[in-house]
C-alpha cells in the first residue's frame, strides 16, 4: 500500500479518536501523573510505605 | 520563496494543529496551546538536527564515535543547571524522580535492546513517525501496546529490591546539589569529548546547535508544564484508552487506580502534558518533512526490519513502564533532576543497546 496514503489514514484516524475522546471526557486542568502526592515516579506509581 | 513538497500532508497537519490547539485552548487556556507549540517545536528541531539517541549510542559501539552521545550528556548538564534550582525553589515544579529497584534495571535493559530493533527511542519513534517513516508506523502501535502491558506488570515488581528514590546530594544546598550534578554530567561529556579529540573526530556544529535548541525547549517544557518532559506516558495513556474503548476493563487494574494515572484515564488526552507534547511533536516533524519532501522518499523496509520494529516497539513499551521512562523521561529528565535512577537507566539501557546491535547484525539490518 502507498506509504503516504497509510500515513494520511493514520493521522486522520488519530485525529478523530482524539476529538472523540476530548468531547466525551472532562478537562479540569493540564497535569502529569507524577504531580500527585503519592507519586514515587513520573508515571504516578507509588512506592511501598515503610 | 518557500516551496512545500507535499502540500496535501502540510495542509492536513496544519489544520490538525490549529484544531487541536483551539480545543486545548478553549479547555485549559494558554497552557495547552503553549505545550502543543513546544511539542511542534521539538518535532521540528529533532527532525532538522536529526537528534537521535538510538543512532548516537550505536555510533559509539559500532563506529567508536562518541560525538553524539557526548552531546546527550552536554544536553543533560545544560538542563540540570536550570532544572535543579527550579525544582528546589518552585513549589509548582517537580523533578523526574523514580525509585532505584529491580524493575528499573530490567526495564532499562529491555528498552535499550528494543530501541535498536526499532531503530529509534521514544522521541525518535515520534519524530520519525511524524516525518512519514514507514518503520515507525509499525513500531509506534506496538510501543503503545507494550506500554499498556507494562502497566499490568509494574505494580507487581515496583517494590522488589527497591531502595526508593535516591537524589544525588539530596541533603545539600541548592547550589551544591546543582554543582555536584552538573560536574558529574559535564564530566562525562568531557570524557567523551577527550575521546572524540583523540580520534580526530570533530563534533558536528549542527549537533551542538541542536543540543542547545533541545535544552532550551526542555527548560520551557519544565516551566510551562511543571514537570520534566516525558514521552512514554502519553503512549501508555493512549493505549489504555483504546483498550478501554474495546471493552477491556483497564480501570480495574492496580496501576490505573493510582491517583495520577486514574485522573488522566478519566480526563481528555488533551489534558495530559505528555500527550499534548507528543501530538505536537508528530505535527511539527510532519510539517517540516512535508516542506522538505521527506514523504516522497518514504518506502517500506524489508519484512525482517518491520517485524523487528514491531518487537522493538513492544519491548520499548514494556521497558519504559518498568523503568519509569525512556531516554527523555528517565535518562535526560532523571539525570537533569539529580535522580540516581537516570544514571542507572543509562547504564542498563546501554548494555541493552549492545545486545540489540548484536541482534541487528545477526538478522542483517541495512
Amino acid at each position: 500500500m502507498n506509504e503516504k496514503k497509510v500515513y494520511i489514514i493514520i493521522i486522520i484516524l488519530t485525529l478523530t479518536l482524539i476529538i472523540y475522546d476530548h468531547l466525551t471526557s472532562p478537562v479540569l486542568s493540564i497535569s502529569s501523573p507524577g504531580q500527585t502526592e503519592e507519586a514515587c515516579a513520573p508515571c504516578g506509581a507509588p512506592c511501598k510505605e515503610e | 520563496m518557500l516551496i512545500i513538497s507535499n502540500i496535501g500532508i502540510f495542509t492536513l497537519l496544519t489544520l490538525a494543529g490549529l484544531f487541536l490547539g483551539l480545543l486545548s485552548f478553549f479547555d485549559s487556556g494558554s497552557q495547552g496551546i503553549i505545550l502543543l507549540l513546544l511539542g511542534i517545536s521539538l518535532g521540528g528541531v529533532f527532525l532538522f538536527f536529526q537528534y537521535g539517541f538510538a543512532s548516537g549510542w550505536r555510533s559509539l559501539i559500532v563506529n567508536k564515535n562518541p560525538s553524539m552521545i557526548s552531546c546527550h550528556f552536554l544536553l543533560a548538564s545544560l538542563c540540570c543547571v536550570i532544572f535543579i534550582p527550579l525544582i528546589e525553589l518552585s513549589p509548582n515544579i517537580i523533578g523526574s524522580y523514580a525509585p532505584v529497584n529491580l524493575s528499573l534495571l530490567i526495564g532499562a535493559f529491555i528498552f535499550g535492546f528494543g530501541m535498536q530493533l526499532a531503530n529509534g527511542c521514544g522521541s525518535g519513534v515520534l519524530f520519525t513517525f511524524g516525518s512519514g517513516s514507514t518503520r515507525m508506523m509499525v513500531a509506534l502501535p506496538f510501543f503503545i501496546i507494550g506500554s499498556v502491558i507494562g502497566t499490568f506488570m509494574l505494580p507487581f515488581v515496583i517494590d522488589i529490591m527497591s531502595l526508593g528514590q535516591i537524589i544525588i546530594a539530596g541533603n545539600a544546598t541548592v547550589i551544591y546539589k546543582t554543582l555536584v550534578n552538573f560536574i558529574a554530567l559535564f564530566g562525562v561529556f568531557l570524557l567523551f569529548h577527550m575521546y572524540v579529540r583523540k580520534r580526530n573526530i570533530m563534533i558536528d556544529k549542527k549537533l551542538l546547535l541542536g543540543t542547545f535548541a533541545v535544552a532550551i525547549l526542555c527548560v520551557l517544557v519544565l516551566i510551562f508544564s511543571g514537570s520534566p518532559w516525558g514521552v512514554t506516558y502519553g503512549f501508555t495513556l493512549w493505549g489504555a484508552k483504546l483498550f478501554q474503548s474495546v471493552g477491556i476493563p483497564i480501570e480495574s487494574f492496580t496501576f490505573w487506580n493510582y491517583s495520577g494515572p486514574k485522573r488522566s484515564l478519566e480526563h481528555s488526552v488533551l489534558s495530559d502534558t505528555s500527550s499534548l507534547i507528543n501530538i505536537g511533536m508528530i505535527i511539527g516533524a510532519g510539517l517540516l518533512a512535508s516542506m522538505i519532501g521527506l514523504f516522497s522518499s518514504a518506502k517500506w523496509p524489508p519484512k525482517v526490519e518491520l517485524i523487528s520494529a514491531a518487537i522493538g516497539g513492544l519491548l520499548m513499551g514494556i521497558g519504559a513502564r518498568l523503568s519509569f521512562g525512556c531516554n527523555i523521561g528517565a535518562f535526560l529528565g532523571g539525570t537533569a533532576s539529580g535522580s540516581l535512577h537516570g544514571w542507572i537507566w543509562f547504564a542498563m539501557a546501554f548494555v541493552g543497546t549492545y545486545f540489540g546491535i548484536i541482534y541487528r547484525d545477526k538478522v542483517g539490518f541495512r
